[in-house]
């Protein structure tokens, strides 16, 4: 996947703009999993409303292999995952996990779904409706949602923002066997750079006003990247890295607003 | 007043046959007071009679109080049904097309403003005296409250629904029949609650102008015959069984809500 | 109860709007719906004749009079209702049931006992301050129990007796919801005097039309049928403005 000279500038208010995201460009091979890290607001969702086609950039331009990711939903080969989880409340578990096969107009695949709630630890809960389950149980309905349709790209945003620390780190202990079973190539937003160093193959940081990269991290850590690696010298040694450099991108993010850009 | 999570089917036929008793102390009063009216000022049964008059009036004549409150009904409950059906119909063409919400939307304004009851001495005119005017007339009185509030509910989809259904590559059609309508489904029970009191009332006003039969026109000939016992007994009648259909509609939006939400 | 505008610019609107109104006179002027149903133009040249005008206008003052006095009426039912079950709590259930209850049971259906009881002059009143009420007592009621609550624990605070309380803190927040209350139910009290006036009152749009109904003068009954419509509509604008008006003044 390829992402190019990406800018978007919303209009707020009567003269002011906000440059979103200014001149992003980044490749990703495939199989990779690229996390992205930075301050708030600094255009991380907005990135990947872009690359999910939900917003037009002003200029600039993503490549999904051959696709753009207007043909990719059309081949409904891609997933996202909100940062609000976005469960229907009318429908079941399977209902959910299996929403997309219906958006797509393919006919769901019962044994195909209980696989899915298996792999994300919802076997007995195939029939519970959302207001059932708990913030993690919910997040993990969604996640299973966003791989159902088998995508060429998953994209994520925040999947566990609204978990505490202990919940979000089993979750992503259980995860991490899933994600390399899976070997989707995947884009992940997230607030925890402990979460991005342990999951992701490279970690990008973002900087705000304009939104632009600020700095990126290889991580040539071994897997599984379990207890014992996240608790050794090298792991933290990464996360504090990632840690300063995000330190810097917020102190170098600029003005809330530029009056008549 | 309270809704319990989730009534059972058993709990919410209690609920249906309980809740219209709760808080009955206030009706009795009521009744109480007419009686106590009605003795203070001495009046004979001719001017006003008393409630337990009103009452042997009806255990005489039973079967076709009956027979006469099923025809209103039946009118009444179709003319509900066909409303709804229309405005929800309506409500979707208008989303379908940006041009056709906005030519409609005065309707929004018109159910507001309109008292359409004086209407039907006009449909009376322009359909003839029969049956199908008067399950026409109800069918108007339901239709506007219906289509302004599904109207409403599928344009106030929240936009997580609507970007789930972009990502997946959903068609429109999908995306009303899987997401938009199920989201809507309780306003729709809304209309209906708030519509089913207006129904008897169009109901009852179509038979007691044109003379159609059912508990209007029985009202009509009570009153003619100065059998204000009889015209009372017809009262009542109508006003248990508006509260009832008020009740079980109330009941069935209730349902709904604890199901979609 | 229903806020929410459909989509859609006011020309959009405007074209709407005139095309039911151009529809309505081309169907007319054709006859395609027979002769029961006129064109506009049809309808408005009832206005000409000094005699139908002035009965028109005559019936409409009626009408309107009783709506106001019915508006009114309702108004200070609502009060009373909406302010007992906001001061002794322990009502609200019955009180409740009562307000659902007399909305729920078709206005009609109370036509017999009050000509009975008020006489046929004061019916058109009394069953429009009934199809009036409910609208006011539900958003008077709803603006009573979501009055501020640091406002009103101020007032306890303070040594405020209950109706102290009520009457300088719950009643002014709940004046916009008031006022909303009435604008909702113009329309309901116009219909109410209507409906009042077919039960035998003497004057009025509603005999009007029944008049009108039995003689075949069809454009007079459509003429009937369409100032009982601007006579809701010029209600609820003019309750709107002074909707606006209370909640500038008195929304937190
Ligand atoms: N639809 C929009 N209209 C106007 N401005 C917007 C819109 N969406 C985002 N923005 C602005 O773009 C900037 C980036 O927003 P974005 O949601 O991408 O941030 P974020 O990095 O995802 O933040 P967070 O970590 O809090 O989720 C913000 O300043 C926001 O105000
Ligand atoms: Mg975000």
């Amino acid at each position: 996947m390829r992402v190019a000279g990406i800018f978007k500038t919303f209009p707020l208010g009567k003269k002011g703009s906000v440059r979103a995201l200014d001149a992003i460009s980044f490749d990703m091979a495939q199989r990779e999993l690229v996390a992205v890290v930075g301050p708030s607001g600094c255009g991380k969702s907005t990135l990947l409303r872009i690359i999910a086609g939900l917003e037009t950039p002003d200029a600039g331009e993503v490549r999904i292999g051959a696709d753009t990711p207007a043909t990719l939903t059309a081949r409904h080969r891609l997933g996202v995952a909100f940062q609000d989880h976005g469960l229907l409340p009318w429908l079941t578990v399977a209902g959910n996990i299996g929403l997309p096969y219906r958006l797509a107009g393919l006919p769901p695949d019962p044994a195909r779904i209980a696989a899915l709630a298996g792999m994300v630890g919802l076997s007995k809960f195939l029939e519970a409706v959302p207001r059932q389950l708990s913030g993690g149980m919910r997040q993990r309905v969604s996640l299973a949602r966003s791989i159902a349709l088998d995508p060429v790209l998953l994209l994520l945003d925040e999947p566990f923002g609204a978990l505490d620390l202990v919940t979000r780190r089993t979750l992503n202990q259980e995860l991490q066997s899933l994600w390399t079973d899976l070997g989707t190539t995947t884009l992940l937003i997230t607030h925890s750079v402990e979460e991005a160093v342990q999951l992701a193959d490279r970690v990008l940081v973002m900087a705000a006003r304009p939104g632009r990269i600020h700095a990126e991290f290889r991580i040539d850590l071994p897997r599984p990247r379990d207890r014992a690696l996240t608790n050794s010298l090298p792991f933290l040694n990464l996360v504090q890295a990632v840690s300063s450099s995000l330190d810097d991108a917020s102190a170098a993010s600029g003005e809330q607003t530029e009056p008549g850009a | 007043m309270v809704s319990r999570a989730q009534p059972g089917v058993l709990a919410g036929w209690r609920e249906v046959a309980i809740a219209p008793f709760r808080g009955l102390w206030s009706l009795v009063a009521l009744v109480v007071c007419w009686d106590l009216y009605v003795r203070a000022h001495g009046f004979n049964v001719i001017v006003l009679p008393d409630p337990l008059t009103v009452a042997r009036a009806l255990i005489a004549d039973w079967p076709t109080y009956m027979e006469k409150l099923g025809l209103t009904m039946t009118a009444a409950i179709a003319g509900l049904i066909l409303g709804a059906l229309l405005g929800t119909i309506v409500a979707i063409i208008a989303w379908s097309s940006r041009l056709a919400s906005g030519m409609v939307a005065p309707l929004a304004i018109a159910v507001r403003t309109i008292p359409f009851i004086v209407f039907i001495p006009i449909l009376s005119r322009l359909m003839g005296y029969n049956v199908k005017m008067e399950i026409v007339v109800v069918t108007m009185l339901s239709f506007f409250p219906s289509f302004v509030l599904v109207s409403s509910g599928l344009s106030g989809l929240p936009a997580a629904a609507s970007d789930l259904s972009r990502v997946f590559g959903a068609t429109r059609w999908r995306k009303l029949v899987l997401i938009a309508l199920p989201a809507a489904l309780p306003k729709l029970f809304t209309s209906i609650r708030l519509s089913s009191s207006r129904a008897v009332l169009g109901a009852m006003v179509a038979e007691f102008l044109t003379g159609l039969d059912g508990l209007g026109r029985l009202f009509l000939l009570a009153r003619g015959e100065l059998e204000a016992e009889r015209a009372l007994a017809a009262a009542v009648v109508a006003a248990v069984a508006a509260l009832l259909l008020f009740h079980v509609a109330e009941w069935a939006e209730r349902r709904v809500n604890a199901r979609m939400s | 109860m229903i806020r929410q505008a459909p989509r859609g610019g006011a020309p959009l609107r405007a074209v709407g709007t005139l095309l039911f109104l151009a529809a309505w006179e081309a169907i007319g002027r054709t006859g395609l719906w027979g002769e029961s149903f006129p064109a506009l133009s049809t309808i408005g040249g009832v206005f000409v004749n000094d005699a139908s005008r002035n009965l028109l206008l005559r019936a409409l003052g009626r009408t309107a009079e009783s709506a106001s006095y019915g508006l009114a009426l309702g108004a200070i039912a609502a009060l009373l209702l909406a302010s007992a079950s906001s001061l002794w709590p322990r009502l609200r259930i019955g009180l409740d049931t009562l307000a659902t209850g007399i909305y729920a049971i078709p206005t009609i259906t109370f036509g017999p006992v009050f000509i009975l009881v008020a006489g046929p002059e004061a019916t058109p009143i009394v069953l429009s301050a009934l199809s009036a009420y409910f609208p006011i007592f539900v958003a008077l009621d709803s603006g009573l129990r979501f009055a501020p609550a640091a406002q009103r624990d101020l007032a306890a605070v303070l040594g405020a007796s209950r109706a102290r309380a009520f009457g300088r803190v719950d009643f002014p927040a709940a004046l916009p919801a008031f006022v909303d209350g009435l604008r909702l139910a113009a329309p309901g009290a116009v219909l109410g005097a209507v409906l009042g006036e077919w039960f035998g009152a003497p004057r009025g749009l509603g005999v009007v039309i029944i008049s009108s109904l039995q003689n075949v003068r069809i454009p007079q009954l459509w003429a009937a049928a369409l100032l009982c419509v601007t006579c809701s509509l010029l209600a609820y604008v003019l309750l709107s403005a002074l909707h606006r008006q209370a909640h500038r003044r008195y929304a937190w």
